[in-house]
């Protein structure tokens, strides 16, 4: 009898609930449902639907006068435009931000910079993203840091900096993380098509081009079959090179990337006639 | 008696002379020189038409220079008719497969007959077994023969054309002497310039005929003009009129009831805008809603009842990684 009641208590004591989570502080739920559609959207890659749903969750933080959530919705916000083929709106919300955390005497937030030196780069003012990349790669988070040092090879591989590449690309661990391993990859294939060693750059290229459609990163995709074109065509492959870039260009048109879709599809009009017209198809059809 | 003396000695210095006389002689012909010189064979086949005056001992040329003799020339009806050659070995690199001897007169139609073998491109040749073709240089009298040939081949047919052409330009100005042929009758015959002043009369009645018609249609416009302002049509006119004011009265009636109608729309319109505003909050809510629903079955994967390890769904991360800013 004793032994059925020790039993009885040791199953109950099984049924027993966890203690009850410790009660969070009360937030915005209006902006709270915002950064989370923005979330979902951006993470089923719709980027221009995440602006306005990170945009709106800006507008409830400052509403809020919340400091922490501006930072994040803000850094978001600009991230997001990025992904939208919009740099020069990011450079201005991500300066936006940062204006305002030195206002109020906050720490900088190294993603945030990192936002504002890509939105350089992308913008076209290599030196200032070069000086802000160095700025995040001394900020202590190492994520940043490596896309910043990713940032700064791509800059020195485009002022034909070979010094600046190779450290660059030293700064890199392609154990590290997939996003790493792209991004080494990608610089070595620059590295070896400085060197005019153009089937090993073609090689690299074509490796991280895969590594980024498995992460997926479809813009450093078309970026690295571009790549891949122009060390065929170092090669004298010119039929090759014309299908890599009507390739790139054609993922760049959908990315709605149109400034460098067009830029490699008028390379591809120079291959073979089918691709040629492929090609000239895709420009026709895309946006002025 | 006049005896000599060491006779032996004396013959045998004679003989020693003329052995060196010979030898000095062979060596100054160059004899010597020819049979050491390396030599490679070479079969030229011939023309079935002959040897074209190619005898044993012809030279055979390559590059123009002497480059080697006809050893040999084998006749045998069972096989073609060809000549064996020694060619200089420094004259091999020249002459490869493709190579083909031309079989030339020294003056070009006489003198003897040598073998001009020309320079080949191809592949090397195999001098174990070294043949070439030959073919005979075409003599020039048979070349001047051939170009009269085709000559009069040509220029016969085009004087006999040219003398027909004549016979019908004869003929034909005989016949339009005689007035005979449309050319013929345009020259002698006036009947064509009477029928050309008949046909400008005729066309002058039609012309007449044409301004009784007009008058014509003038006065049926008058006649129109009238019907239309009284006489025997004007009920018919006016009843025309009747309808199409009608019509255009029941016209503005329906354009008043549809300007009625659009003072509606704004407010149609407002409507409309008010439904649809909520439509992207209610997405968003819906989107939520999903979302958490999600986490929800997340949270219930992971209650050991259901076989899940107790632990707390991970927090979804508020800020956006640095792997997603790309450049």
């Amino acid at each position: 009898m004793r032994l059925l009641a020790l039993i009885m208590v040791a199953a109950l004591a099984g049924c027993s609930a966890p203690p009850p989570p410790p009660v969070a502080a009360p937030v915005d739920q209006m902006m709270l449902n915002e950064a989370r559609a923005g979330g979902l959207a951006f993470a089923l890659d719709r980027p221009a639907e995440a602006v306005t749903h990170y945009r709106a969750a800006l507008a409830r933080a400052r509403l809020r006068d919340d400091l922490p959530s501006i930072t994040d919705a803000g850094t978001n916000l600009a991230v997001a435009e990025l992904r939208a083929n919009q740099p020069e709106q990011a450079l201005a919300d991500a300066r936006a931000t940062r204006g305002e955390l030195a206002r109020r005497g906050a720490a900088d937030v190294p993603v945030l910079d990192l936002v504002e030196a890509t939105a350089l780069y992308r913008t076209g003012q290599t030196a200032a993203a070069d000086q802000m990349a160095s700025l995040v790669q001394r900020a202590g988070d190492p994520q940043a840091a490596a896309r910043a040092s990713f940032l700064r090879g791509l800059i020195a591989d485009a002022h034909g900096d070979a010094a600046g590449l190779a450290a660059a690309r030293q700064a890199l661990d392609p154990q590290v993380d997939s996003e790493q391993a792209a991004d080494a990859t990608e610089l070595e294939s620059r590295q070896q098509l400085r060197l005019r060693n153009f089937a090993a750059a073609r090689t690299y290229a074509e490796q991280a081009a895969s590594l980024r459609r498995d992460l997926p990163d479809y813009r450093g995709l078309a970026r690295d079959l571009a790549l891949a074109a122009q060390a065929a065509q170092g090669q004298g492959d010119t039929q090759a090179a014309s299908d890599l870039y009507l390739r790139a260009g054609r993922s760049a048109a959908v990315q709605g990337n149109n400034a460098d879709a067009r830029i490699w599809l008028q390379h591809a009009q120079s291959g073979d006639p089918a691709v040629a017209e492929q090609a000239r198809q895709i420009l026709a059809a895309l946006a002025p | 008696m006049i005896r000599l003396r060491n006779t032996d000695e004396w013959v045998g210095v004679l003989v020693l002379l003329a052995i060196a006389a010979f030898v000095g002689g062979v060596l100054q012909a160059g004899l010597l020189r020819d049979w050491f010189r390396p030599v490679s064979t070479l079969r030229i086949l011939l023309p079935e038409a002959g040897t074209g005056g190619l005898a044993v001992g012809a030279g055979v040329e390559v590059l123009g220079t002497h480059a080697g003799v006809i050893k040999r020339i084998v006749i045998d009806p069972r096989q073609r008719m060809y000549a064996e050659a020694e060619i200089d070995d420094q004259a091999r690199a020249f002459i490869r497969r493709d190579s083909t001897a031309v079989i030339r007169r020294e003056f070009g139609v006489a003198g003897a007959g040598y073998i001009d073998v020309l320079r080949g491109h191809g592949a090397d040749m195999d001098w174990k077994y070294a043949v070439i073709e030959a073919n005979t240089e075409r003599a020039p009298g048979d070349t001047v023969s051939s170009l009269i040939d085709d000559v009069r081949q040509k220029i016969f047919p085009i004087l006999d054309d040219a003398g027909r052409a004549m016979h019908a330009l004869a003929d034909t100005a005989e016949t339009i002497n005689r007035g005979e042929g449309n050319v013929g009758k345009l020259l002698h015959d006036d009947t064509l310039e009477k029928q050309a002043e008949a046909t400008v009369a005729q066309l002058q009645q039609l012309l007449a005929g044409v301004a009784g018609i007009i008058t014509q249609a003038n006065a049926t416009v008058t006649d129109v003009h009238g019907l239309i302002r009284g006489g025997d049509g004007k009920d018919s006119v006016q009843a025309l009129l009747r309808r199409t004011d009608e019509t255009l009265a029941s016209l503005q009636t329906a354009s008043r009831s549809l300007a009625q109608a659009a003072q509606h729309a704004p407010a149609i319109a407002g409507n409309v805008e008010g439904s649809t505003a909520n439509l992207p909050a209610l997405l968003t809510q819906a989107q939520v809603s999903a979302q958490e629903l999600e986490m929800l079955l997340t949270q219930l994967r992971g209650l050991w009842l259901l076989g899940g390890n107790g632990a707390a769904p991970p927090v979804p991360q508020q800020r956006l990684p640095a792997s997603q800013v790309r450049p």
